[in-house]
């Protein structure tokens, strides 16, 4: 074990995580990174560009953290290894997050403009 | 009934048209009623030709002697005099008349906007236009003394050998040069000057200008005391002959160390120096056209500021933060000799935008007949502004006047609604939400494949 290097370890992890994670939570992931990254860009071009128009920034970047946030939630309520501290059956908890998500959408494009 | 109203309708109209008359009518002081105080007449034999140079300039003269009981300058408030000159080193303590109290005088400056041209006699100066000068920040320099100067006096003049008939020929003893123009002219033809000196507190009293100096080897002291080892209290170039106060309300008071600087005599001297005649004649004359306000008197008119669109309307109630403003005002100078308004052309005019402090400060240009224009960004901030012009220079009239105007911030439509600078935000919104689209009908249909081992 001691003699194992970091690169090792990251494989092992990417490999275990292959093969013992469910096709939903996969995806699920891949849609957290989409929304992580995208709201890193936004601020990096803030940084670079300027505050103006803020409300556009504000809109559009905290539309990417907000579905970030939902989209944990939904992991977790998803995904058989944590499931069991919720009384809810996934149906449900994706009916929960379409909601949340619709909802913010409709709160963000009337700010964004 | 009707009868009343017409009479109270007239009453309005003729009011109104007084009014309009009294704006149109062009100098503060159209008339030139002038009271000369003098110790005894004989001034007015050994003065002639400067009084002469007065009447010449349209002043009417009113001689008085200084004791007289009966000089009135006003009545029921209402000043009989525009301009007062005295003449006088009398030893008594006060005059006659209504000149007995010496805030008769600050009060002729204060309530009339007189001037006042105050000339020390040939043997000093009396108690009362002390105490005046005194008032003004103006010290005389005590009974006896003397303007000195061994390097530049007159040979012809100086009878007693003590050098205290000085002759002025250096430009920088003219330092006020709207007051003394063309100061070059005094080189060859120098003013030849005997009296007391002035010293003039110039750093408590902004308002007062040296208008005829020593020179640097010039000093005040009793001609008589010669051995004395005192040192001269006024000495250099702030031994001042001619010196003059401007008040804020315009009057001017001019104040002479010497009565002789403005006598037949010393009009009509030869300089042996120079081998010419001497220039007290030109400067009494430039001095006196000054001191009664014949120029060097400036006034605005047509204050003007819009925005810069070809309709705009003149002084609109507000402004848009950072919205152009062109702004243009007239200014003009009273000419004595053609008895008219003539445009007045410098380059040091400046427009300030106050609220509290200045946030915009600007050259006003001179484009032509004396109308200064310029074109200013109102500032990023909202609030109440001041358009202030402030033009106070050594020897003019004073002009300081403002307009006020309301700068407002942009109002929530006028902003701009979609702006190139956030269209990636406008990409990344609707982005995120086709991917949310795509991402939840994957979710819905993906089967999680059957373990196989």
């Amino acid at each position: 074990m001691a003699n194992e290097n970091i690169f090792e370890i990251i494989a092992k992890l990417v490999e275990n995580y292959k093969k013992d994670t469910p096709q939903k939570v996969k995806l699920i992931d891949l849609f957290i990174v989409f929304t992580g990254l995208t709201a890193a860009i936004q601020f990096v071009y803030r940084v670079l560009v300027g505050t103006f128009p803020l409300n556009a920034f504000l809109a559009a970047f905290f539309t990417c953290l907000s579905l970030l946030v939902f989209t944990v939630a939904l992991r977790k309520q998803v995904n058989p290894a944590t499931s069991g501290e919720f009384r809810v059956v996934p149906e449900r908890a994706f009916g929960d997050y379409i909601f949340c998500c619709v909802l913010t959408f409709f709160v963000a494009m009337s700010y964004i403009g | 009934m009707s009868a009343r109203s017409s009479l109270s309708l007239l009453l309005v109209i003729l009011y109104v048209v007084a009014f309009a008359q009294c704006q149109s009518d062009a100098p503060l002081k159209n008339s030139k009623r002038t009271l000369v105080v003098l110790d005894t007449f004989d001034y007015k034999v050994s003065h002639s030709k400067f009084f002469q140079q007065l009447t010449k300039k349209g002043h009417k003269l009113t001689y008085k002697l200084a004791f007289d009981q009966d000089i009135v300058l006003s009545k029921y408030d209402d000043y009989h005099f525009d301009n007062l000159i005295i003449i006088s080193s009398s030893k008594r303590s006060s005059f006659g008349g209504e000149l007995k109290y010496a805030s008769a005088l600050s009060k002729f400056v204060d309530n009339n906007a007189g001037n006042v041209f105050v000339v020390a006699g040939s043997s000093g100066l009396s108690k009362p236009l002390r105490e005046f000068a005194t008032e003004n920040g103006v010290g005389f320099d005590d009974e006896g003394t003397s303007v000195i100067d061994h390097f530049n006096y007159d040979v012809n003049l100086d009878t007693s050998f003590r050098h205290t008939v000085v002759a002025c020929n250096q430009v920088s003893q003219l330092p006020s040069s709207r007051v003394i123009r063309d100061a070059q002219k005094f080189v060859t033809k120098p003013i030849l000057y005997s009296g007391l000196a002035i010293s003039l507190d110039r750093h408590r009293n902004k308002l007062l200008l040296p208008i005829l100096t020593g020179s640097s080897t010039s000093y005040s002291f009793d001609a008589d005391q010669s051995g004395t080892n005192a040192e001269p209290s006024i000495r250099g170039r702030n031994t001042v002959l001619v010196g003059a106060l401007q008040a804020r309300n315009g009057a001017r008071i001019t104040f002479v160390g010497g009565s002789e600087v403005l006598s037949d005599k010393y009009f009509s001297s030869q300089v042996q120096s120079t081998q010419s005649s001497s220039g007290n004649e030109d400067f009494s004359n430039e001095l006196i056209s000054w001191s009664f306000q014949d120029r060097c008197v400036i006034r605005h008119s047509n204050v003007s500021h819009h925005l810069v669109v070809p309709s705009a309307v003149d002084a609109p109630g507000y402004y848009k933060v950072g919205e152009l403003m062109d702004y243009s005002v007239i200014f003009e100078e009273w000419d004595g000799d053609s008895r008219k308004w003539v445009p007045f052309v410098t380059d040091d005019v400046q427009l300030e935008l106050i609220m509290l402090h200045p946030y915009v400060r600007t050259d006003l240009k001179h484009v032509a007949d004396g109308k200064y224009a310029a074109r200013v960004k109102v500032p990023d901030t909202y609030g109440v502004f001041k358009l202030h012009v402030d033009y106070r220079r050594d020897g003019l009239s004073h002009l300081i006047f403002d307009d006020q105007i309301t700068i407002r911030p942009t109002r929530i439509e006028e902003f701009e609604r979609f702006v190139p600078a956030a269209s990636p935000y406008y990409t990344i919104m609707f982005s995120t939400m086709a991917t949310f689209f795509v991402f939840s009908t994957l979710f819905l249909y993906t089967r999680e494949k059957p373990k196989t081992d």
